[in-house]
């Protein structure tokens, strides 16, 4: 479907196809895989020959000491309990199962091939958790500078006409791009993200502000770089995280934001540029017709059927 | 009904365009046409300094009796035309509506995208004039080997098309834009 094509999922799919054979279909061949993802995310699977059973993924994420000061820390103690160990040199956290002892493998690839979203997830998620407990009040600020100049805050907010409803968390991405072409690109969308919330019922409130402008709400943890793209922040009500499968949904949403923008920033670029050949494409027919045509060398045939060309 | 008096230039990019816009531009490019009709008149004329070299007067300016007035045909401030003319050679350079920051890089894009194939464009010229997005040159071995109609009715069509061209992309990536970030916002609410 179309729609479905559009979306990015939370998944490493490198990282599914590579556990899923250990974990599922009971593959045992030493390895070591490593991937990237978009942003500054590395991972590692290794499978050292002589313990085939035991895979270790190893993951460098950005801003991992922030993620773990925002429930990130949490989050390995319950989401990945029992499976932490120590990293490499180079990556941030290793997390290993022995796939011939795993109680439940689809569950344990699940978690595993969404490392990411469930790490760099974490502090979304304690912050909506604590919004749907009635504790948003208390939650910091939270920066996360995920990428060069560009951070994700979390801030908790309260309804204007009462000041002790605390029934909101904001989160405001800071979006830039290192090309002024992109930056432009940028605008457009995150213009556009205001606008369509705005028309449809049920999404989250969204405000888009040029980066000049910070939001209010961040102004205590510190801006961005005046020159960036823009800030786009996203009002998240309690009725968005009311159940755990909205929560999750919401979590997963806001984790891809920027990589699901950058894409198709990305896809848009694309295609101007296959729109932009076949035009000149057909440019190059219109000249080619005003050259004379006695001037173009000719195909001749001779009576006994030979062909040659005449120049 | 008062009429109400309009200064020449004063639509800016935020105001819709008039209705009859489109017979302005016409009007415009039929002008673009008639002159380029009549500047295209051109002939042999080796360099007079250096001999046998044959190169485009208008380009190398070599003395001042081989060029002719330029020309500027303007339908806004934005969108002009400067027609050089000399004695062997003429140049036609376009300046194209840029409305908004993304009109600016999509002109841009398209003018280098051009530029580059300018071999096969035959007259394109690979940089164009200071204050002017495309220029073309158009030499007198150029006529010889081509139909002079035809030549003026590619440069006027490109005209015409890169204009359209390139307010539907932007057109396009509004759209776009818009079905990603409805796709994006129903998950929420789903």
């Amino acid at each position: 479907m179309a729609s479905q094509m559009l979306k990015l999922e939370p998944q490493s799919a490198i990282l599914e196809e590579a556990l899923g054979a250990r974990l599922i279909d009971g593959k045992r061949e030493p390895c070591e895989v490593s991937c990237a993802d978009f942003d500054d995310a590395l991972f590692k699977l290794v499978v050292l020959p002589g313990q085939e059973s035991v895979l270790t993924l190893h993951a460098k994420l950005p801003c991992y000491d922030t993620l773990l000061e925002h429930g990130g820390a949490r989050c390995l103690e319950t989401t990945f309990a029992g499976l932490v160990t120590q990293p490499e040199n180079g990556y941030d956290v290793a997390l290993s199962v022995n796939a011939d002892e795993c109680a439940a493998p689809t569950e344990t690839l699940r978690k595993l091939a969404r490392i990411k979203r469930h790490l760099v997830g974490a502090p979304f998620e304690a912050a909506f958790e604590a919004l749907v407990n009635g504790t948003a009040r208390d939650l910091p600020v939270a920066r996360l500078p995920w990428r060069r100049g560009e951070s994700a805050y979390i801030v908790a907010g309260n309804d204007p006409a009462s000041r002790d409803s605390w029934d909101r968390v904001t989160v405001i991405f800071a979006v830039d791009f290192r090309e002024e072409t992109d930056k432009a690109y940028a605008r457009v969308f995150l213009q556009q993200f205001q606008e369509r919330a705005r028309a449809l019922g049920g999404a989250p409130p969204c405000v888009f502000s040029e980066g000049s402008r910070p939001p209010r709400e961040i102004q205590s943890v510190g801006a961005e770089s005046p020159t960036i793209a823009g800030y786009v922040s996203f009002v998240i009500f309690r009725s968005h995280v009311a159940t755990p499968q909205k929560l999750e949904k919401t979590c997963d949403l806001l984790v891809g934001f920027r990589n699901y923008v950058h894409f198709h920033i990305k896809a848009a670029k694309t295609n101007m540029h296959m729109r932009m050949r076949r035009k000149v494409a057909s440019w190059i027919q219109v000249v080619n017709r005003a050259v004379l045509t006695s001037d173009k060398p000719r195909e001749m045939k001779t009576a006994g059927g030979k062909t040659f060309t005449r120049k | 009904m008062a009429t109400t008096y309009k200064p020449r230039g004063a639509a800016s990019a935020k105001t819709p365009p008039p209705r009859d816009a489109h017979k302005k531009t016409r009007r415009y490019l039929n002008t673009v046409r008639s002159t380029l009709d009549a500047a295209l008149c051109l002939r042999n004329f080796p360099s007079q300094l250096v001999e046998r070299h044959n190169k485009p007067e208008v380009e190398v300016r070599g003395s001042k009796e081989l060029l002719l007035n330029p020309i500027t045909i303007a339908r806004t401030d934005q969108e002009r035309c400067l027609i050089e003319g000399s004695v062997n050679s003429v140049r036609v350079s376009f300046a194209i509506k840029q409305a908004d920051e993304i009109e600016k890089i999509l002109c841009h894009k398209f003018t280098r995208f051009l530029a580059q194939r300018s071999e096969q464009f035959v007259i394109m010229r690979r940089k164009p004039c200071p204050g002017y997005s495309i220029s073309f040159l158009i030499t007198h071995s150029h006529l010889e080997r081509m139909w002079k109609e035809k030549l003026v009715d590619f440069v006027i069509t490109f005209m015409e098309e890169i204009n359209k061209e390139i307010s539907a992309m932007r057109i396009a990536l509004n759209a776009r834009a818009r079905v990603v970030a409805e796709t994006f916002l129903q998950d929420f609410a789903a």
